[in-house]
């Protein structure tokens, strides 16, 4: 994936470093973690994002950019791993049996996040500015006024974009196979 | 792929159309169908979408990352053998740990189990204890719908494990929905669970933790609970005996928490009584009885020990109003009555007062089924007010922190510790300033007789809380002497309280002090100064004195606007108070711009929203109202009302006026049973937060339920309740307030129509008089009065008097409401009536 545009080349040599952190902190969680806890995709990039910052001294200035960049990492990651699962799963004889919420099938279909992926990468030649905000929102976990924070736009501006994002991608997936 | 230019044109359109209302869309639609059927086709598209993406990005997205750490903890145990299983692979996770797919391999036969092991390395020793309960619990219940326990043991390395029967199959909730279930099949699926649930109760198990996920559906239709992950013996434990337990940090998930799992009361059977309503609500409903107003555990925890569950038929009729499916209106019809009464039994918040056990509540919806009547019966007006008053002693701050014990799944981020700082930073700020005038205060409280708190044995809390204040009142000039600052603090919370309390000349009294020490402290053009005149404005307002308000407004409003972003919430509030001025004084399309400005002001400035935002929101149900519109009216004041309850303060007076507004509209729309059930709730939420004697609030309310009661003919009910709000409203408040011109008119009409016409003449004419006084010469409540004396004089046979009055009545009320407005066919009704009335007088004339 190409950097997002207006990255400083020195934030986007930490790109492998970020997707190393995250699937690092993602194992950890399990570990040390009492059972029954579960790990936000958000806390992910939050505690990503903080060892990072925290590491490199980074200046304030750059927290934006930064958490920028691993919505971005974030979404290659979950993406990466839907891949990997649907490859493994080509082979096997699949029973499929849902149990709620608490007891989970883990994960869903895989190929969901794939095409979610695929429509983005659609939307971005239309609106780039939609898919960031998208990997903001809904990658990261920010909130519309964080996000607005993040990309200097006011909060109704995230919200009336993030609406049409949304809604432009449903209307792309409603046609997959579920 | 889409052009620059064409997206930029959907954008914007999107973006006006998703702030619209069905018909305004279709109307936009068409439109730009008519120049541009590709884009008007991606907007439509886009639309359909936009209503049923919400929470589609996240789930997918969440889905994902769950996996992805499931993964991570699960690949180790792959592969390894446990007794004579092996794990083929991860199933899900569950409160206490991870639940595998297995298999048997000893080669005696294919057998696939679920296998349930302790996640954590290092368990800790309550864990282990709470798993080997588990064990033991499960071992005794055999049940067709209870999942078996295999096997259990501890691997070599000292994981405890399970072996349980592997249950294909969905759950309950979901299976219902797919297979297109209709009640009487739901409803059976509910006695199975209920069976199963009875068969554990009689082992002296509960199992606490029952929800859908909880309990599946095999392909064939047969029930199976799961996971009595956190049931504890009743009675007696391997170690001793306890006869009631009590919660320890369970893993349960807020939304099934029982009050008294949050109250940290005793657990008992009644708990799964509870839980029991909860599936049986979601059953009818597919919704859960409560709307949790966000994530924290506080509102959680207030929720589930406060709020009224939503009546299962409601839940569904508003499905049927916002989504216009006839079958959920269908649904709703079926569900009023005995199963709504069935699910709040089973849900009330006190133990005692649910269904005494799980074969009571079966033994109702199996009546039920064979159309017999049940036993649950509809709480009481007269529990449900005092249930509000003890409300207010509930310490919420506490059960929070139980529900935080209780609720494992929490990651604190980075985000909340941030927003947890920012938040005590504005506390410490307030606290300084807020300080002296609390220490006051409780001075002032702590002198009180402590007896006089126990309020709700007739009298009202108002009046304990006015004599503090009027002590209060008259300390506050010497104990401030020298120090204004503190002096005009102190009076403007003075007056806010006496404002709320409806006690209107001491508001004005404090508040005018108030805003003389400011103006010598700052100055008129200080933001500090404006704040607290529009305090006094707002006071002259509730005094009917609109002529006053509003220029004191107006300037406060420009001073508080020059000092945006500060004090957006003042400013939010003054400009709401602006607008009722107007509206009062018959400017409704000014004072519906004011109210979208509040709810602009509020959305722009105040994140996390400000009250004054849902108060604007039932304001604009007025100004629907104004218009004639009833239908936008009662969606309005909905919509205040669920903003109110979202709010973390509980805010019984709003929400009072909000259902008090719903129920006029629904009186003028004739559905009277709903609108004399409306109405008395409100009438008790005033009553317990105001006090008895309160003229604002609680008396106006009495005048409605008259007017309700001279509608249904219940004269002398009515008689008695306007003549007591009149002796409230003339004690009280200035002559001449629009409540009490309301009230004269409604006693006016009660005499009328019980044949004392004569007597009921003065009333309407001072009714009028006060009208012509108050509101704009052609506002609707003047031809309102006017139309109400016309029908009074045309029964006195004064038919030249009653002509004119009638006549153009019927016309400015078809100017304001339009000419289907059940008061402008009412004047068109007394209209005929007069004129049927005079051809019938001189017919009998010439007859003579």
């Amino acid at each position: 994936m190409d950097p997002p545009a207006g990255s400083p080349g020195s934030l986007n040599a930490l790109v492998p470093e970020i997707y190393d952190e995250l699937r690092r902190i993602a194992s950890r969680a399990m570990r040390h973690q009492p059972a029954g806890h579960t790990l936000q995709p958000t806390a992910l990039v939050h505690e990503a994002y903080l060892r990072l910052a925290g590491a490199r001294r980074l200046d304030a200035s750059d927290r934006p950019k930064l958490l920028s960049l691993a919505a971005r990492v974030m979404r290659q990651v979950l993406v990466d791993h839907a891949r990997a699962r649907r490859s493994a799963k080509r082979g096997g004889d699949e029973i499929r049996v849902t149990l709620g919420p608490e007891i989970a099938d883990p994960g869903g279909p895989a190929y969901e996040l794939v095409s979610l992926d695929e429509a983005l990468t659609r939307l971005e030649a239309i609106d780039g500015r939609q898919v960031r905000i998208v990997e903001l929102r809904y990658v990261a976990g920010l909130s519309v006024e964080e996000v607005a924070g993040v990309l200097e736009l006011s909060p109704t501006t995230i919200k009336q974009e993030s609406a049409m994002a949304r809604a432009w991608l449903y209307a792309e997936l409603s046609g997959e196979s579920r | 792929m889409i052009d620059a230019q064409d997206w930029g044109r959907l954008k914007e359109l999107f973006i006006s159309a998703s702030e619209m209302d069905a018909a305004e869309r279709r109307e936009l639609l068409d439109g730009v169908a008519a120049d541009d059927p590709g884009i008007a086709a991606r907007l439509g598209t886009l639309l359909d979408a936009h209503d049923r993406s919400g929470g589609f990005l996240e789930d997918r997205v969440a889905r994902e990352a769950e996996a992805m750490i499931e993964e991570a903890a699960s690949s180790a145990w792959i592969g390894r053998r446990l007794g004579a299983y092996a794990i083929v692979r991860l199933l899900g996770r569950g409160g206490m740990g991870m639940v595998f797919l297995g298999e048997r391999v000893d080669g005696s036969f294919v057998k696939h189990v679920a296998v349930k092991v302790v996640g954590a390395p290092v368990a800790s020793e309550s864990l282990l204890r709470r798993f080997a309960v588990e064990r033991q619990t499960l071992a005794q219940l055999e049940h067709p719908n209870i999942a078996r326990l295999l096997d259990g043991g501890a691997t070599p390395d000292g994981f405890p494990y399970l072996v349980m029967e592997y249950v294909p199959g969905e759950p309950i909730d979901r299976h219902c929905e797919l297979h297109g279930l209709d009640v009487d099949a739901r409803l059976r699926l509910f006695l199975d669970v209920c069976g199963a649930v009875e068969h554990a109760h009689r082992n002296l198990v509960v199992h606490r933790d029952l929800k859908p996920s909880n309990i599946l559906v095999t392909p064939d239709g047969t029930v199976k609970l799961l996971d009595f992950g956190i049931a504890k013996l009743l009675e007696i434990e391997p170690g001793g005996a306890a006869d009631r337990t009590r919660t320890q940090a369970a893993a349960v998930a807020p939304g099934y928490a029982t009050p008294e799992q949050v109250r940290r009361e005793p657990i008992t059977t009644s708990c799964d009584v509870y839980t029991l309503g909860l599936l049986l609500h979601r059953l009818l409903t597919g919704e859960h009885p409560y709307t949790f107003p966000d994530t924290s555990l506080a509102a959680a925890a207030r929720v589930i020990c406060d709020e009224a569950p939503e009546r299962p038929s409601d839940a569904l009729a508003r499905r049927a109003r916002s989504d216009g499916d006839p079958s959920a209106a269908r649904r709703a019809r079926r569900l009023r009555g005995d199963l709504d009464n069935i699910v709040l039994t089973a849900l009330r918040k006190e133990p005692s007062r649910r269904y005494s056990s799980v074969d009571a509540l079966a033994a109702d919806v199996r009546r039920h089924l064979d159309g017999l009547p049940v036993q649950a019966r509809g709480d009481s007006v007269a529990y449900r007010a005092a249930k509000f008053v003890r409300r207010h002693r509930v310490p919420v701050a506490a059960a929070a922190v139980v529900l935080l014990s209780l609720v494992v799944g929490i990651v604190a981020t980075a985000r909340q510790a941030e927003r947890a700082r920012h938040e005590a930073r504005l506390a410490n700020e307030q606290r300084d300033r807020a300080e002296a005038m609390s220490t006051f205060l409780q001075g002032m409280l702590g002198a009180a007789d402590a007896s006089a708190y126990s309020a709700g044995r007739g009298r009202g809390v108002a009046t304990t809380v006015a004599e503090v204040l009027d002590r209060a009142a008259e300390r506050a000039g010497t104990d401030f002497k020298g120090r204004p600052e503190a002096e005009a603090a102190i009076r403007t919370t003075l007056g806010k309280t006496y404002r709320t309390l409806g006690i209107l000349d001491a508001s004005e009294t404090q508040l005018r002090r108030a805003v003389e020490l400011e103006r010598r402290l700052v100055g008129e053009h200080d933001p500090e100064f404006a704040d607290t005149s529009a305090w006094l404005a707002a006071t002259l307002a509730a005094k009917g004195k609109a002529d006053e308000a509003e220029p004191i407004l107006r300037d406060a409003v420009a001073i508080l606007r020059a000092s945006l972003p500060e004090r957006a919430g003042r400013l939010a509030m003054a400009v709401n108070e602006l607008g009722l001025v107007r509206w009062s004084r018959g400017d409704a399309a000014g004072a519906e711009t004011l109210f979208l400005e509040v709810i602009d002001l509020t959305r722009r400035y105040v994140p996390g929203g400000h009250p004054v935002a849902a108060a604007a929101l039932g304001n604009l149900g007025l100004v629907r109202d104004a218009h004639g519109d009833l239908d936008g009216a009662i969606r309005f004041y909905r919509e205040a009302l669920a903003a109110l309850k979202a709010l973390p303060e509980s805010k019984p007076v709003e929400i009072a006026i909000s259902t008090a507004n719903i129920a006029t509209a629904l009186r003028l729309r004739g559905q009277y049973d709903e609108s004399e059930r409306l109405a008395r709730e409100s009438l008790d939420l005033f009553t317990a937060a105001l006090g008895a004697d309160n003229a604002t609030f609680v008396a106006p309310s009495w005048t409605n339920l008259a007017e309700l009661h001279r509608l249904e003919g219940r004269f002398a009910d009515a008689e008695r309740e306007v003549d007591g709000a009149l002796a409230t409203l003339h004690a009280k408040l200035p002559p001449e307030h629009p409540m009490t011109a309301w009230a004269e008119g409604v006693r006016g009409m009660i005499l009328t129509d019980t044949g004392r016409a004569a007597a009921g003449e003065p009333s309407l004419r001072r009714a009028l008089e006060l009208a012509r006084h108050i509101f704009a010469p052609r506002d609707r409540r003047t031809a309102l009065a006017a139309i109400q004396l016309g029908h009074c004089l045309t029964v006195e046979r004064k038919f030249g008097d009653a002509e004119p009055l009638l006549v153009d009545g019927a016309r400015d009320l078809e100017a304001a409401l339009g000419p289907d407005h059940p008061r402008t066919r009412l004047a068109r009704t007394w209209i005929a009536e007069l004129k049927a009335q005079e051809n019938a007088a001189h017919g009998r004339s010439t007859y003579r």
